[in-house]
């Protein structure tokens, strides 16, 4: 299968914008995702924010991104301020990465041997919290913005000040994005 | 870069839209243009630019898969810019020379990247080397 080329950039800021922030401009991706597929969901899927959103531009929110005959970048999708706020993520130390990395296999061959594909919630959830509390480095504007110490975890107390804002529901959205924006370099990057 | 010159072979040019489908371009503005890719006219373009040096017998580049599209839209992408600032010149002898942006706080990432790119150009180096040889002593 072709690699696709990366157009992000190696080390732009990770920036993070929840999926149910109202600063998206639904209107514009939905319209859009329309034309890329057969329902709206198909269309979603194929549409560049949510490939954006998925990872795989590293979060880089400049990055160039296909659509059709042009090229997008996520940022021309935001309308004013984030209202959860702006995450900004930082790769998680390699150590971390890889230990992380051991629980997510697990989990993924826990449910695998179980025969029934979903994940362990509550093992996803401290999962989540983990990537969060080590993959974000600053959380701009919103109800509840908070800075990590440098070099330090967010503290468990700035994550729960956000559970009213989002529930865990955030939490395991914005702490996965984290644990994606670290991960190793892709085939895509390596051109392989 | 200067091996996939973009304007030598004429795909920046006035009508170079057919010529940049052939190759397979990946750059923006050609929609889809895997519609009429042609894969041989990558092998092609290698000759043309150099590259595959099966008539001279000097060197024989890395395979590239032709369904990834022209190199010359890789070199140029986003991502392969952005690195290119943290890549460390060889010196005579081999030595890596020390670039002031790589330093103990360097991004995991890059260094990974830096890892990964130094390995592979020693190795494109090995195999040139042998090469030389080989056709030497043949």
């Amino acid at each position: 299968m072709a690699l696709k080329r990366p157009t992000h950039s190696i080390d732009a800021e990770m920036v993070y914008i929840s999926r149910k922030d109202k600063a998206w401009n639904s209107d514009r991706i939905e319209a859009e995702a329309a034309e890329l597929g057969n329902t709206l969901e198909a269309g979603l899927k194929a549409h560049p924010v949510w490939h954006w959103l998925d990872g795989e531009y590293r979060f880089d929110i400049s990055a160039e991104m296909p659509l059709g005959d042009s090229t997008v970048a996520a940022e021309e999708y935001l309308e004013g301020e984030p209202s959860i706020g702006l995450f900004i993520f930082r790769r998680i130390p390699i150590k971390e990465r890889g230990r992380l990395q051991a629980r997510w296999d697990r989990m993924i061959r826990r449910a695998n041997e179980s025969g029934d594909t979903q994940i362990d919630e509550v093992e996803f959830f401290s999962f989540c919290y983990d990537a969060f509390r080590l993959g974000v480095a600053k959380l701009e504007g919103g109800p509840a913005p908070f800075e990590a110490p440098p070099g330090r975890a967010v503290p468990d107390s700035k994550i729960d000040a956000l559970e009213p804002h989002g529930g865990e529901s955030l939490i395991k959205e914005v702490g996965y994005a984290a644990f994606v924006a670290s991960k190793k370099l892709t085939e895509s990057e390596k051109k392989r | 870069m200067a091996y996939f010159d973009c304007e030598l072979t004429g795909c920046l040019l006035e009508g170079g839209h057919r010529l940049r489908t052939r190759m397979g371009c990946r750059l923006p503005g050609l929609g889809h243009p895997r519609a009429r890719f042609e894969p041989h006219a990558h092998g092609d373009l290698h000759a043309s630019q150099g590259l595959t040096i099966i008539k001279n017998g000097v060197i024989k580049a890395a395979p590239e898969d032709p369904e990834d599209g022209c190199p010359g839209s890789w070199v140029r992408s986003r991502f392969a810019k952005s690195f290119a600032r943290y890549q460390r010149a060889r010196a005579e002898g081999g030595m890596r020379v020390q670039n002031p942006l790589i330093t103990p706080d360097t991004d995991d990432l890059i260094l990974e990247a830096l890892r990964y790119f130094e390995r592979e150009h020693e190795g494109g180096e090995g195999r040139y080397r042998q090469q030389r040889s080989e056709q030497s002593s043949g």
